[in-house]
């Protein structure tokens, strides 16, 4: 019945890495049968009845699946669910309607599926991304009513029963479906819509497969795909590979998992170089979810917790108490494992739209620590709200985007008074509290001695750094051939950034995607670097090049980089290095 | 009917949680409310609809309240919104 299509290949936007490869499983969304049928007059009472009763039931559904969210220590996911309450108990809604159910003479489901319909189309329609992307959630509520409406029974959705281990592909993964899946069987995730923040995208980072989203097409070929690969690191889905590409792929597949055995063996060891220096390999990560895969993979702690999750993953924006909710739950979990968490940084590459600015040149507008002083209460009850979850003492607030001192003390003072606040209001904070910074803008680095001064640690931020020491957009292919971390005067940044901080006595670390080129490592530990920060999976990986090095024989090595005239000349005493003393060929 | 033009201050405009308080006031009175945005108006007592209008920071909208307590309800709705929803 499936006419075999050739191997084709589709791009969408990678969402979690790895290779995945296998049969699809088609998830569609059941189709709900709703048609319109005339209900006698008599009839009317008991749709009425019956739509209200499939409401109350719904809502004990989410209030379960919220429940079940919360107990697996998703408060983002728990959010969401939140925000499907509010839609569910719209009595605006709700007489709509039973309105329509009585006017017209349909039935329950009929009336529901028209109303939300029509919400949704209006909502889809509007421009800002935030309030256009609530369709997919008052989609998944009306399904949830219309099935509730149609059977009484709990059984669960014969749809979500995956035939062995499968890749999913489906137009959209809405918050409740994950629930539904057997999470053992998913061995990766295509979806047709969606972006790096959709639920789709959370969801596969915290099941750790890969994942390949906003594949436009995907759902034309559902019916004709016997094998896929989804590629998570390019962002590529290749439907029915041929023989050569299916070998290739496999090869990549088995390297990468025999790399994964041998480095979680890795996880167990000590993170020292040869002559016995300690090194910290800290996690980067986006969500409190992935707090298991800091502890998974034993990251000696958080070295970056990006915030940006504030504005992405739930129906709307955090409120204090929500975001006290997620760092104390990470600020738990991880204990004594210290975290440190920089403060919103939108803006640039990320979703500004949210905060309604037209910049000509975002990279170079208001993004970072700017943005949060345009808005003073979103910069407050962030730092009430980390405030609060300090009682363990194991959190660091760092500072995004910072390029002068004054941005510094400005923040210190604002810091100051909501400790005063806080413990007036009786709360028990960390006092003190590091304040460090992201050093990203060259002008930081330049005056790098009077920024220790009134910073508590340098977290050296390499894709921007280079970016903005190189004039490179790195997000524009056309000077992918200029934006190069391994640039002797990148080189020299870090260098000066790490002179400094020894000088004055403070810490010092790197969280850019460089700590996680194994070819780039013994720079780092030979300019001094003690502290990297990385995706948690890279973590043993990491470890295991650390620990074969010789922290001398780095340092003479960072000086012969620090004297090259070119990326070119830089990457080739790199790779010399590599070579000799690693003996695997490097991988980048 | 009174009707007022209100400007949003707070930060993130009208997201979910300030519609749902917004909703929460006028469904505590007798009164019609609606809530209109450039062409596009809605009923205030429903989330959804409140939400729809997307309405941003600096964005301007006019809440237009027709009833026996009218007065009292715009009131407390421009009190919300000058006290940027108490979130802030």
């Amino acid at each position: 019945m499936n006419k075999k299509v050739k191997e084709k290949i589709l791009k969408g936007v990678a969402a979690s890495p790895g290779i995945a490869i296998g049969t699809p499983f088609n998830y569609v969304h059941e189709t709900l049968n709703v048609s319109r049928d005339t209900v006698p007059d008599s009839e009317i009472e008991s749709e009425i009845l019956k739509y209200r009763n499939a409401l109350d039931k719904t809502r004990e559904n989410i209030l379960e699946d919220k429940k079940n969210a919360a107990k697996r220590g998703g408060q983002e996911a728990a959010k969401i669910f939140d925000a499907h309450l509010l839609i569910i108990d719209d009595q605006v809604l709700i007489d709509e309607a039973v309105y329509f159910i009585s006017s017209n003479n349909v039935q329950a489901s009929y009336a529901v599926s028209k109303v939300m319909k029509d919400y949704q189309m209006e909502f889809e329609k509007l421009q800002n991304q935030y309030f256009s992307q609530r369709a997919f959630d008052i989609e998944d509520v009306c399904r949830r009513i219309i099935k509730n409406i149609i059977s009484d029974s709990d059984k669960p959705d014969q749809s979500t029963v995956l035939k062995g281990k499968q890749i999913v592909i489906s137009n959209n993964i809405f918050p409740s479906d994950t629930l539904n899946f057997n999470k053992d069987l998913i061995l990766g995730i295509v979806t047709e819509f969606g972006g790096k923040t959709s639920h789709a995208a959370i969801l596969s980072k915290s099941l750790e497969v890969p994942a390949v989203v906003g594949v436009t097409g995907i759902s034309k070929y559902q019916n004709k795909i016997s094998l896929l690969i989804v590629d998570g690191f390019s962002g590529k889905v290749i439907i029915n590979p041929n023989a050569s590409t299916f070998e290739s792929y496999k090869k990549r597949q088995h390297e990468e998992q025999k790399q994964v055995e041998e480095d979680l063996k890795y996880a167990a060891l000590a993170s020292v170089t040869l002559d016995n220096v300690s090194v910290k390999i800290m996690s980067n990560i986006q969500s409190a979810l992935e707090a298991d895969s800091v502890i998974k993979w034993n990251s000696d702690g958080v070295g970056l917790f990006r915030t940006e999750f504030l504005f992405e993953s739930s129906l709307s924006v955090l409120s204090e108490d929500d975001q006290f909710r997620i760092y104390s739950e990470v600020s738990e979990k991880l204990y004594p494992r210290h975290i440190t968490i920089r403060l919103l940084d939108i803006g640039g590459d990320k979703l500004n739209d949210k905060m309604s600015i037209k910049e000509d040149n975002p990279f170079l507008g208001v993004r970072g620590m700017r943005l949060l002083f345009d808005h003073p209460e979103l910069l407050r009850s962030h730092l009430r709200a980390i405030l609060r979850a300090s009682s363990k003492k194991n959190i660091s607030i760092m500072l995004p985007f910072v390029s002068n001192i004054s941005e510094i003390t400005k923040t210190r003072a604002i810091f100051e008074r909501v400790i005063k606040d806080l413990i007036s209001e009786g709360y028990t904070v960390d006092e003190k509290m590091k304040i460090g910074i992201m050093v990203e803008v060259p002008s930081i680095v330049m005056i790098a001695d009077a920024v220790a001064a009134k910073a508590d640690f340098f977290s050296i931020g390499t894709n921007d750094l280079t970016q903005y020491v190189l004039a490179a957009d790195r997000g524009n292919e056309r000077v992918s051939g200029i934006y190069d971390s391994f640039h002797p005067a990148v080189i020299k940044m870090l260098d000066m950034t790490v002179r400094a901080a020894e000088r004055r006595k403070i810490g010092v670390g790197i969280c850019g995607q460089m700590a996680g080129y194994p070819i780039a490592l013994p720079l780092l530990i030979g300019l001094g670097l003690r502290e990297l920060s990385v995706t948690p999976f890279l973590v043993p990986a990491v470890k295991k090049i650390i620990r074969r090095l010789d922290t001398k024989e780095c340092a003479a090595l960072s000086k012969k980089c620090l004297k090259a005239s070119s990326p070119k000349a830089v990457l080739t005493i790199l790779s010399d290095f590599f070579e000799k003393k690693i003996g695997d060929h490097p991988l980048q | 009917m009174v009707a007022e033009k209100i400007k949003i201050i707070n930060s993130l405009g009208l997201h979910a949680r300030p519609a749902a308080q917004v909703v929460k006031i006028t469904t505590r009175y007798d009164c019609d409310v609606f809530i209109s945005r450039d062409q596009m108006e809605v009923n205030a007592k429903s989330i959804m609809g409140v939400m729809m209008l997307a309405a941003e920071m600096n964005s301007e909208i006019m809440v237009k309240c027709n009833g026996p307590d009218e007065h009292e309800c715009l009131n407390e709705i421009k009190e919300l919104i000058a006290n940027k929803f108490y979130e802030e």
